[in-house]
């Protein structure tokens, strides 16, 4: 603000409690955060401090030698996490190699029959949880700060986190392949196939660990993306002016939310039935393998389009370059993205046609199935739209041959999945080669063909120099060719009837000639993977100082950037703004837009409103650390150790991963010291808030929707099991616990609730600490763990175990869910009361215990809930 | 110039967001999961000569109720965004949010519709396989 420039109130600042947050201890009318109407064609003007500069360079530097491990930059993170994505697709695609030669000719015997299971599980497996999510994640990471022109996304060492954790857990999975430990039953893993009966050894073990676990890091990924994308887009940037790619995401990291939580139940449910014996699905026993069918689709299905939909979404944003046009239909592929994203989610049960469910059921996810093509043809539509209406004509780079490539492709598989979306047809081609040529015709469709694209496209933002357009088009032809030239003869020894995952044939069933195509084609793939690689090699430098723009797109990406992402944030006007602002790129790189400085000194990006990206205030961010690593090693190696049942060690690998984290999270609550701070047009903003404005509250809301999937999951396959075998639930009230034990522990659990409501009215004012908040916090953290204790002792108490029948098992298991949701909510609480007795909680900074408490009322939502259908529902059937 | 925002998140502000971008198509889900749910119950629990009959009208009762919903938001968007009352929200934002909701409550019924009249074409609990 300038001396003389007269204030007006806009609304509470540092540790602001907002008038919908219910509490009376600021106001509206007392503010840190002041703005003036300034007349300014610009937020800033020149000339900048030349210190601005070198003093974002040194914030935002990125550690050099063997502290580079250290480093959460977006570009480093992102650039990372891709590099070992595709290192996966590439070790995947060897072991598919492999697999093609040994079927190349009939009664072959290169490989035995053990190890071609444990191939083509590592391969499906590798390409769908370790090559395929990961590959959009770090897309996500790397381009979403660029396209919103932010500093980074808001939680950088999550990412880190995530990417680190996603690396040790993957190579070690992938590691097993190579000393007979890999699992043998599927990517897809069904039981009763793999229940310890006919699976013994680890081997299905590293996958249900290992997978897992990755999927908590792809989780906390999509936390990331989502809070990134809602919050902190550029000024200007309103949701109608969101490049397609963030919507992509968004609708990703939605079903990501939604879907992973069923597989991890699922093969929470599988483990505990292999180490302990709990018969989730054993039928004798009163469980259905069934069930993992349902809890794995249901995640499955979706996964498909949590992969197509990002890839989607890149697509959308190289078709306007190249057609040098806006994107035609954008509020149409907005809705299709969205609609993609919720029907992929009705189409679980097509995975099940031959399973003999009733025929009506059946209709219904065939009409769901069939629903699903409707938006997905709308997004085909609107590119070749575009393309057809392109300035001059539809530029032929590499990028642009690639997404030609993958409309071609894709639409043939979207065509045979309509064939297989009616359920005469699925039954004739379930389980051949046709379902093999029909999803790699989707999958590399709809994601490989559009990640070269990326590659291509986006390499000159981070590298010198371009990558070769000459060896890219070689690049595109071969993987081209190579793949119809593989794939297509599958639908014809498919129909011939030669089923999936057999590892040799016979001379006389005639499918020898179309393997020896397929094989071929697949050494075409691997060449043109080849010569992108030679490429990479030859061209891909890391650094600044390469071409600007060499595609002249328009979205933000393409500003001229450096280690802090873009000098200053630049105020937004179009859905192009390259194209309609053209002095943008000098506007911001000189600093005339907003922050162009880091007014903390320390890392910090702007957040803006959901709707219309009006900024609201500054985050401080972490920066390097080792925290955050070693909370990946550990969190990794007790994951590990567990799978090869070394249980001590993994346990101190498990304490030891959580000091790691509380450390990590020690430093993110900065505190409102350093705010307000003035970003520029005469807005000063604060730098700390809490409540539903901050970000770290809609993380532990989407946290909390998470945790929700799981239950619903969890709720599911309760009734489910019911449904199937009625018989092991209780047959009289005299088996079941008293209702006074639940009707205790209910008590317990609204009490803790009622502990941190009032702990946090009892806040004291900086710098007065008193003991009644850390006493209340402590209270409810008891309270929490005696009702967990009451709700599963009194089973235990009435004689139920859970290794007897599948209604056992699933008691038991509400209790395992309550239950770790309580230990969170203890070793939170803990913290709390540390950061209270340090002098870093009170009414103003209360962050900490403003998302405990969120935490502790989801968790008593929970818990009442599984009470009433525990104690409840026997009962109503009796 | 660009102000900070005066009420940045409020909860209306987000809800609006919910009900354009999730409400349509959770009307789809409802439906769905009513329908196939029920389905399953009453073939897994129920037996006799009225199940068919049972299981069409809570298809039809089912589908019917989500339609109307579907319809509303199509007809009268104002009604559930109550975006009138947002003064703050510019026009763009506006009309975005609703042709996005108007789009996505047709294809959910569709979705719904498609669905729906399956009960009306097949047995109630026979398996073909």
């Amino acid at each position: 603000m300038q001396p003389g420039d007269q204030p007006v109130i806009l609304y509470g600042g540092a540790g602001v409690l907002y008038p919908w947050q219910g509490d009376t201890l600021f106001h509206e009318g007392e503010f840190v955060t002041n703005t003036t109407e300034k007349q300014a064609a610009l937020p800033n003007s020149l000339p900048r401090p030349p210190s601005e500069k070198e003093e974002l360079l040194r914030i935002w530097e990125t550690p050099s030698g063997w502290r580079w491990i250290t480093a959460v930059n977006n570009t480093v993170v992102g650039l990372l996490y891709l590099g070992a994505a595709f290192a996966f697709f590439v070790l995947a695609g060897l072991l598919a190699l492999v697999m093609r030669t040994q079927l190349a000719i009939p009664e072959n015997d290169l490989v035995s029959q053990d190890l071609y299971n444990q191939i083509f599980t590592v391969h499906g497996t590798t390409m769908m949880f370790l090559f395929a999510v990961p590959a959009m994640e770090a897309l996500g990471v790397l381009l979403l700060p660029q396209m919103l022109a932010a500093r980074d996304l808001p939680f950088p060492r999550l990412s880190a986190f995530a990417v680190w954790a996603y690396i040790i857990g993957g190579g070690v999975f992938f590691s097993t392949v190579f000393y007979g430990l890999a699992p043998k039953g599927g990517w897809f893993m069904y039981p009763p196939l793999t229940l310890t009966e006919y699976s013994p050894g680890d081997n299905a073990d590293f996958w249900l660990l290992g997978i897992g676990f990755i999927e908590i890091s792809a989780i906390a990924g999509a936390i990331e993306i989502i809070v990134g994308i809602l919050r902190t887009r550029p000024p200007g940037m309103s949701l109608d002016k969101l490049p397609i790619f963030g919507w992509s995401m968004l609708v990703f990291a939605g079903m990501i939310v939604v879907a992973f939580p069923a597989v991890i139940l699922a093969t929470m449910y599988l483990e505990i039935e292999r180490s302990f014996g709990w018969p989730f699905f054993t039928a004798a026993q009163g469980g259905d393998p069934l069930l993992w069918q349902h809890l794995f689709w249901f995640f499955g299905h979706p996964e498909v389009y949590i992969i197509f939909l990002p890839a989607a979404g890149l697509v959308s944003m190289i078709v306007p370059t190249m057609a040098r046009r806006p994107l035609i239909g954008y509020r149409l592929i907005v809705v299709a993205l969205i609609a993609t994203g919720f029907f992929s989610f009705g189409l679980w049960v097509h995975h099940m046609f031959a399973t003999g469910i009733p025929s009506l059921s059946m209709a219904f996810f065939s009409a769901a199935s069939m629903t699903v093509a409707v938006p997905s043809g709308i997004q085909i539509f609107s590119w070749i739209a575009t393309i057809a209406a392109a300035k001059d004509r539809f530029r032929l780079t590499t990028p642009g041959l690639f997404v030609l490539g993958m409309l071609f492709i894709f639409t043939i598989g979207g065509l045979t999945g309509i064939m297989v979306a009616m359920v005469p047809f699925d039954w004739q081609a379930h389980d051949t080669y046709f379902i093999v040529a029909h999803l790699h015709y989707v999958l590399v469709g709809g994601m490989v063909f559009p990640l070269f694209a990326t590659f291509y496209y986006w390499a000159p933002m981070l590298s010198t120099r371009m990558l070769s357009e000459r060896l890219g088009k070689w690049c595109f032809w071969l993987i081209f060719i190579g793949f119809n030239v593989a794939f297509m003869p599958m639908h014809i020894s498919g129909l011939l009837g030669m089923p999936r995952r057999i590892w040799t044939y016979s001379e006389a069933s005639g499918w020898g000639p179309y393997n020896l195509i397929s094989t071929l084609g697949a050494y075409l793939i691997g060449a043109g993977v080849l010569v992108f690689i030679v490429d990479l090699i030859r061209n891909f430098r890391v650094g600044q100082g390469g071409q600007l723009n060499p595609w002249q797109a328009g979205t933000l990406e393409w500003l001229p950037a450096d280690l802090y992402s873009t000098r200053s944030i630049p105020q937004v006007s179009s859905r192009e703004p390259l194209w309609t602002q053209p002095d943008l790129s000098e506007e911001v790189d000189s600093g005339q837009h907003y922050l162009p400085n880091a007014p903390t000194g320390a890392r910090e990006t702007l957040v803006t409103s959901v709707i219309e990206a009006k900024p609201q205030y500054v985050i401080q961010m972490p920066g390097n650390g080792w925290a955050h690593v070693l909370a990946a090693v550990f969190t990794a190696a007790c994951f590990l150790l567990l799978t090869i049942k070394v249980v001590a060690p993994a346990l101190v690998c498990g304490v030891l991963a959580i000091l790691c984290g509380l450390a990590w999270v020690w430093e993110l609550d900065k505190g409102p010291g350093k705010g307000p701070v003035d970003i520029g047009a005469g807005i000063e903003l604060p730098v700390y808030v809490s409540g539903p404005i901050g970000h770290g509250w809609w993380a532990m809301v989407i946290l909390m929707v998470v945790a929700g999937s799981l239950y619903l999951s969890y709720l599911f396959s309760y009734l489910y099991l019911w449904t199937v075998a009625p018989k092991v639930w209780p047959s009289d009230a005299g088996g079941l616990p008293d209702l006074k034990w639940p009707a205790l522990s209910a008590l317990l659990f609204t009490a803790g609730a009622a502990f941190f409501a009032v702990a946090r009215r009892t806040l004291p004012a900086p710098g007065h600490p008193h003991l009644g908040t850390p006493l209340l916090v402590l209270l409810g953290a008891l309270s929490s763990i005696l009702a967990v204790y009451l709700a599963v002792g009194c089973h235990w108490q009435a004689g139920l175990r859970p290794t007897v029948s599948s209604y056992g098992a699933m008691v038991y298991t509400d209790g395992i869910l309550t239950g770790q949701l309580v230990f969170t909510v203890l070793i939170m609480s803990l913290f709390v009361i540390a950061r209270h007795f340090t002098g870093k909680l009170d009414r103003v900074r209360c962050a900490t215990l403003e998302n405990t408490a969120l935490l502790v009322y989801y968790t008593a939502a929970q818990a009442l809930v599984g009470l009433v259908v525990i104690h409840g529902f026997p009962r109503m059937i009796l | 110039m660009m102000k900070a925002s005066k009420n940045p998140s409020s909860k209306q502000a987000v809800g609006t967001v919910l009900i354009a971008l999730i409400g349509p198509l959770t009307i789809w889900a409802l439906h769905f999961s009513v329908v196939y749910g029920a389905h399953h119950l009453v073939c897994a629990a129920l037996a006799g000569n009225y199940v068919g009959f049972g299981m069409q009208t809570t298809v039809s009762v089912a589908t019917v109720a989500a339609l109307l919903a579907l319809l509303l938001l199509i007809v009268k968007p104002d009604v559930v965004l109550r975006m009138k009352r947002d003064e703050a929200m510019p026009k763009n934002s506006r009309l975005f949010l609703t042709d996005v909701m108007r789009l996505l409550a047709l294809l959910s019924l569709f979705g719904v519709l498609w669905a729906g009249s399956a009960a009306f074409f097949f047995p109630a609990c026979m398996s073909l396989v």
